[in-house]
């Protein structure tokens, strides 16, 4: 039942970490290390997400991020609820010059993350994430844009459709900064 | 000399002889006890006091460690008229979604989480949609809701505006009383950050009760110590009339209540709502031995002017009846030991211990205060204001030594009477006894047994023989055999299991995605309905937490009956709080009604043998009898039931009150060793001893009365019980003690002349 909030979430945890290096302007960039380390902090905040079956229904998280300088990875800790139940949601992203490395876990088993890649598209951070389902060997397809609010984050999830071969809107979460 | 106290005033007569070094001595246990106070831990769970080794406690262990602990979790009333709003019931799920995310919530439930599958493929849906409508919307979804699944009326009460969010906590927190309590607070807080303004809740459940009977016990230790004290002293001072006197009767109660907590501290014995109120009562038997004693130092001073000659002369007056006094107190709560609780039996050691301390702080604790008094030249002898109730001896005497026969039999038929009676009194345990006047959680429990049936849940557990849980065809039916056989009875708003969601399912594949996805929830979640392993599943009944006892027990009985003809009926177990409660409780208050009849036996043989005499042996049995079996009488009038705590507040009480007979015989016997005629030793020993019975009575009673300040109402139940035992108790013993003296001494004249 919690498979998606907590996938939808794990991502979105995962995601707040992942930079794509892009191309430095004249004026200095934020380089990812940097963006990683913004999002450091407890966070709390609600949204949607897809729970059960294909609509979306609403959700709350509570995040801690924390940015290990040395390891150019932010770790984050934190656990999302819906009226169904709650489940917990960690991650760890690295940068390691222009790459990204990471995995996004879950508590579910059976699903492990096979591929991750993103770009930091102006001030949104996209990432790409391609999980398996080990029991089914359902290959899910998930998508975050990412970006920083005023005092917190944005994060807006998206489900590759097979049918359709097109991302679908998988919900959507607005986290204050604690 | 006669001796009644087994030579145990001869402490007092060595800390006399040596003040320096028994105050010395004093002042090292007091600054041990001192030291140790900061130690007392408090305990406030309910079940604290139930036997761990019985029947219905280990299937009480088995469904928690098969499901999980149904009874740690937290039930949040929500109130508002906004509820049947859209944007109300918004708040409500915004509300549940925050306290969700609280540290140490494993889940929780609310309307919004009634679990609907679809009939064909079983996947699980949202009843209700993400953006509710208009208002007219929302109604219709929750008629609909409540319509489809009645016990849903359990999480929403449309007619009242009153919605329930239930929290069940983290496996390892469950099992923690610390951890639970502090999750729970987290898990308020965390409400009460989030809650609208016109949102009013309320939070009950065990553990909630848990932390408000932990807060009261608390408070209550505080103020019934420090009140208790300030009465007894004032009382101390209307008796004397003497600051001085007020002053010197408080230090053995001060002593007994530093003692008692080091006692607590040093044994590492929790203060829970039983143990709470032992400091008091230990204070205020300590303040009634001291009474006794210093009312004999005083009398002697009025006629002899060497202060410290008649402190002795008090000591071994007035000692051996403290002693023997105690000895029947002690042996009270030593009764409390034949009960399987170990808490019982903890409760048992621990009063006697508390006793013997108040008795050593009355004999060793009073004479060197007396005697620090004399020599810093605060006390003197001569005559003092006369004390009150100093006639009361003289009153008693015509009316007691003129018609013995007469009263004798009164009390004989009293007694048979009451006897009778007090047999139809039943065991009786109602949460809601144990919980904190005008406390939230409180009102929560009663508005929660109001309008969702009860928050208490009634556990059968189904056992399976088929792996594959819900999957199995015969699993299924098994589950829904039961259920419909406790919806039967019950009725099917308050039978809660996962066989109303299968039963909707028109196909095996629905079947068997319902099965999946029970399966895939978290451990909390999934353990609502069926065991870890898959092996068992749950049928839940609801039920009001104030249901007595035996109406509870007679419901248990009926449904396993009903189960009967079932070929895996032996197999399917009944519990939960309420069953395990009821059964326990019944148990162990049939059990203390024997420890206290063991208490009178005891207490009465032991006057016999200390005066060693059958005759006053018999002659003590109506006078203390009758106060108990008086009191239980009015039990049966007032409803029929008694309780742990009233049980408990009887054997105590019978445990002072005795010590009305000790000293009274006490006198009576020393008397007749002076050659006195039996009827002149007891008009004296009725004008001696009359005034202290009568002053003791009266500072007991009005110590007592600080329990009515306690914020738990077993507390004051215990308090007004005993005061009534001890009002009878002595008038039974200056009226009725001597008619039977008179009485039996005259049938031994008449039958054993020779």
């Amino acid at each position: 039942m919690m498979k998606t909030i907590l996938l939808a979430a794990a991502v979105c945890a995962g995601a707040f970490s992942v930079v794509i290096p892009v191309a430095v302007p004249a004026a200095r960039a934020e380089t990812a290390a940097e963006f990683l380390k913004s999002l450091e902090g407890n966070y709390s905040g609600r949204g949607n997400a897809v729970v059960i079956g294909e609509e979306t229904t609403k959700i709350s998280c509570k995040l801690a991020n924390s940015f290990d300088a040395s390891a150019k990875a932010l770790k984050v800790n934190g656990n999302c609820a819906s009226t169904k139940g709650k489940g917990v949601v960690n991650g760890k992203v690295v940068v390691s010059g222009n790459q990204l490395s990471g995995s996004f876990v879950s508590t579910r088993q059976n699903v492990r993350v096979t591929k991750t890649s993103g770009q930091l598209s102006g001030k949104t951070m996209v990432l790409s994430s391609n999980m398996m389902n080990d029991k089914t060997g359902q290959l899910i397809r998930v998508q975050q844009h990412v970006s920083r609010t005023g005092n917190g984050i944005k994060a807006v999830f998206y489900a590759f459709d097979s049918k359709t071969q097109k991302y679908k809107p998988a919900g959507s979460i607005n986290l204050k900064r604690q | 000399m006669w001796r009644i106290g087994f030579g145990l005033e001869k402490m007092g007569l060595a800390a006399q002889r040596w003040p320096v070094l028994f105050s010395l001595l004093v002042l090292a246990l007091m600054a041990v006890a001192g030291l140790n106070v900061g130690n007392v831990n408090f305990n406030g769970s309910v079940l604290s006091v139930l036997p761990d080794q019985s029947v219905a406690f280990r299937d009480y262990e088995g469904i928690k460690r098969t499901y999980r602990n149904f009874a740690r979790d937290v039930t949040i009333l929500v109130e508002s008229d906004r509820l049947l709003t859209s944007e109300g019931l918004e708040d409500l799920r915004n509300l549940q979604l925050d306290v969700s995310l609280a540290d140490g919530v494993a889940q929780t439930n609310s309307i919004f989480s009634v679990p609907d599958f679809d009939p064909e493929t079983g996947e699980p849906r949202d009843w209700f949609p993400e953006e509710l409508g208009s208002d007219e919307e929302t109604v219709a979804l929750i008629d609909g809701l409540i319509e489809k699944y009645p016990q849903a009326t359990s999480l929403f009460n449309k007619e009242r505006g009153i919605a329930v969010i239930t929290a069940s906590l983290v496996t390892g927190v469950q099992e923690d009383d610390e951890k639970s309590f502090a999750a729970y607070l987290t898990l308020r807080e965390a409400a009460e950050a989030a809650v609208p303004e016109d949102f009013k809740l309320s939070f009950t459940g065990l553990t909630p009760i848990g932390a408000a009977i932990l807060g009261a016990l608390l408070d209550d230790q505080v103020k019934l110590t420090v009140f208790g004290l300030l009465i007894g002293t004032a009382i101390a001072f209307y008796v004397f009339r003497s600051l001085l006197a007020a002053f010197l009767c408080a230090v053995p109660p001060m002593l007994t209540a530093l003692w008692v907590f080091g006692l607590f501290a040093l044994f590492k014995v929790d203060i829970n709502y039983l143990t709470t109120v032992l400091p008091t009562l230990a204070l205020v038997l300590a303040f009634a031995d001291g009474i006794f004693l210093y009312f004999r130092w005083q009398s002697l001073n009025a006629l002899q002017p060497d202060a410290e000659a008649n402190l002795t002369e008090a000591i071994v007056r007035v000692g051996p009846a403290s002693s023997l006094t105690s000895i029947t107190t002690a042996l009270a709560f030593i009764s409390f030991a034949y009960a399987d609780s170990e808490a019982l039996k903890e409760f048992a050691y621990l009063g006697s211990a508390a006793v013997l301390l108040a008795f050593v702080a009355v004999i060793i604790g009073l004479p060197l205060a007396i005697h620090w008094a004399i020599k810093l030249g605060f006390a003197n002898t001569g005559m003092r204001r006369t004390p009150a109730f100093h006639s009361i001896g003289k009153r008693m005497r015509p009316v007691t030594i003129g018609h013995p026969w007469m009263l004798a039999l009164l009390g004989l038929a009293l007694m048979i009477c009451f006897g009778i009676l007090q047999r139809d009194v039943t065991a009786e345990y109602r949460l809601t006894e144990y919980l904190p006047k005008a406390s939230e959680v409180r009102y929560g429990e009663v508005l929660a047994n109001e309008i969702t049936g009860g928050r208490a849940l009634m556990l059968i557990s189904v056992p399976f023989d088929e792996e594959g849980g819900f999957a199995s065809a015969q699993n299924r039916q098994r589950l829904e055999e039961v259920g419909a056989i406790a919806g039967e009875q019950f009725g099917d708003k308050l039978v809660f299991s996962a066989a109303q969601a299968l039963h909707a399912a028109r196909t095996d594949a629905a079947r068997e995605r319902i099965t999946e996805v029970v399966q895939e929830a978290v451990n909390e979640g999934r353990t609502d309905f069926i065991a870890k392993d898959g092996m068992a599943a749950l049928v839940g009944v609801r039920l009001s937490s104030d249901l007595p006892v035996a109406t509870l027990i007679k419901e248990a009985d009926r449904l396993r009956e009903k189960l009967s003809p079932l070929s895996y009926a032996e197999r399917i177990k009944v519990s939960g709080f309420p069953v395990l409660m009821s059964i326990e409780f019944t148990h162990l208050i049939e059990q203390l009604r024997l420890s206290l009849i063991l208490a009178i036996i005891l207490g009465v043989t032991i006057l016999g043998l200390a005066t060693r005499s059958p005759l006053m042996f018999l002659a003590a049995i109506t006078p203390n009898l009758l106060p108990i079996f008086f009191v239980l009488t009015v039990l049966y009038f007032v409803g029929g039931t008694i309780n742990l705590s009233e049980v408990v507040a009887l054997t105590v009480a019978f445990g002072i009150a005795i010590d009305n007979a000790v000293h009274l015989m006490n006198v009576f016997e020393s008397q007749r060793q002076e050659g006195k005629e039996v009827r002149h030793a007891l008009a004296a020993a009725l004008e001696e001893v009359g005034p202290a019975l009568m002053a003791g009575t009266v500072i007991i009673c009005a110590a007592i009365t600080v329990t009515l300040i306690s914020s738990l109402p077993i507390v004051p139940v215990l308090g007004r019980l005993m005061i009534a035992t001890l009002i009878v108790a002595l008038l039974s013993n200056l009226l009725i003690l001597p008619a039977n003296i008179l009485t039996l001494e005259g049938l031994k004249q008449r039958f054993f002349r020779n």
